[in-house]
């Protein structure tokens, strides 16, 4: 409700100012917004008196249909919630698998416990452009479900992209940094 | 999660000011936050300058002057926060937010309408309405009246300065007669908006809370699934 009437407010505005009448307006967006049969049919209308401010006019024009519809976005029609999960990074890239060290983190492992090897064929092309020694990522299996009810086992691999360092991040690091060396140096 | 979620997703709402017109698919392409493959395959439903909203194969955008939310259905989850953290620290690091919910979502079934009428008179017990509490189960299953919508809120939080946990219990509106619905809104506030001239204090707790938020959100939602093993 609140997106629809903004949205008017600015095709207003969009218009170069409020237009003089509510016709005007009205015909003003009709020749922005609707197709060249309509708009010819408008402007017969236009010829006769006062056209779109009779009330026995409007039922010739369908007045929402001139302005642009409520956004919507078709809803999502698959779901993939994780059964499991672990935080990997690459340790070695071959020809056609890479090598990882992976920390389950569904049973809240701290540390890696297990290595695996992986295809890369199974990676999406973005990431195989992220996939170098050192790289973390997130790999997830569970089911993923369809609205019609389909079911299927899915293995997903996600390189993460993470930030920059910050300068303030940075600051903070080396100094935690001397802090841990400090104390390594006292023992 | 003890039942497996039928529908399961994760969103993430910032509420600051945004500028709509720039969320584009072009932008985040330029900036490498989405691959070209990415962009080319994107939905927009509107770019427009009160509101942007565009859809990606695991990615939903939703943007207006106040408010942000990107949203998935699609695990590991961590890549939504990623996401929302690389484009605000790295590009709209000056983007003045002040409020943000980490929100677990999930529709589950459990297998009868018996049961979630159970579980449902166990959260909203009708003896409390008194009288016309006996009239809410109807005559007959089809016509069963009972709890629309429940939300408990805790504000007592160690990790946060501001903000609390909300859980809300609902019928499915997905999965018919035999589905429920529960949403965690994990709310984090920063100083008053006033003060807070910019989204780094909002985003460092994003990065760092993500993962453990949607580990108690679903630690949350269990509590209710538990509910249908109780005899």
């Amino acid at each position: 409700m609140t997106s629809e009437t903004s949205l008017a407010a600015n095709m207003i505005q969009d218009t170069g100012g409020i237009s003089d009448t509510y016709g005007d307006f009205i015909y003003d967006t009709a020749q922005r917004y609707l197709s060249a049969k309509r708009r010819h049919q408008i402007d017969l209308l236009r010829n006769q008196p006062h056209p779109f401010n009779d009330t026995v006019k409007r039922q010739d024009i369908d007045i929402i249909s001139m302005f642009p519809s409520v956004p919507r976005i078709e809803s999502i029609k698959a779901t993939f919630a994780p059964l499991q999960e672990w935080e990997g990074y690459v340790v070695e890239i071959g020809d056609e698998t890479f090598v990882a060290r992976l920390i389950d983190l569904t049973s809240e492992a701290k540390q890696e416990e297990e290595e695996a090897d992986f295809p890369i064929s199974e990676l999406s092309e973005t990431d195989k452009q992220r996939l170098r020694p050192g790289a973390i990522f997130r790999w997830a299996i569970g089911y993923r479900k369809t609205r019609s009810g389909s079911k299927e086992r899915v293995s997903s691999i996600v390189f993460r992209r993470l930030p920059a360092w910050t300068d303030r991040e940075l600051k903070e690091n080396r100094r935690k940094a001397k802090l841990l060396a400090a104390a390594l140096q006292g023992e | 999660m003890r039942i497996e979620p039928e529908i399961s997703g994760v969103s993430i709402v910032l509420v600051g000011s945004f500028n709509p017109p720039i969320f584009h698919p072009e932008w985040f392409a330029k900036h490498s936050l989405i691959s070209d493959k990415e962009k080319e395959a994107a939905e927009i439903a509107i770019i427009h300058r009160e509101i942007a909203m565009f859809r990606m194969e695991w990615l939903t955008i939703n943007v207006q002057p106040e408010r942000f939310v990107a949203e998935t259905q699609e695990a590991p989850f961590i890549r939504l926060s990623d996401f929302v953290v690389k484009t605000f620290k790295d590009f709209l690091h000056h983007t003045p937010i002040s409020m943000m919910g980490i929100n677990r979502q999930v529709h589950f079934s459990v297998e009868n309408e018996d049961m979630r009428n159970r579980i449902g008179k166990m959260l909203a017990p009708h003896g409390a309405w008194g009288e016309w509490g006996k009239n809410i189960e109807g005559k007959s299953p089809k016509e069963r009246g009972g709890m629309i919508s429940l939300s408990m809120l805790q504000k007592d939080l160690d990790d946060r300065k501001r903000g609390y946990i909300k859980a809300k219990v609902e019928p499915s509106s997905k999965i018919k007669d035999v589905g429920i619905y529960m949403e965690v809104n994990d709310h984090y506030e920063v100083e008053p908006p006033a003060q807070n001239q910019d989204c780094e204090e909002i985003i460092i707790i994003l990065e760092r809370q993500f993962d453990d938020s949607l580990k108690r959100s679903e630690w949350i939602i269990d509590q209710i699934m538990s509910l249908k093993d109780i005899k």
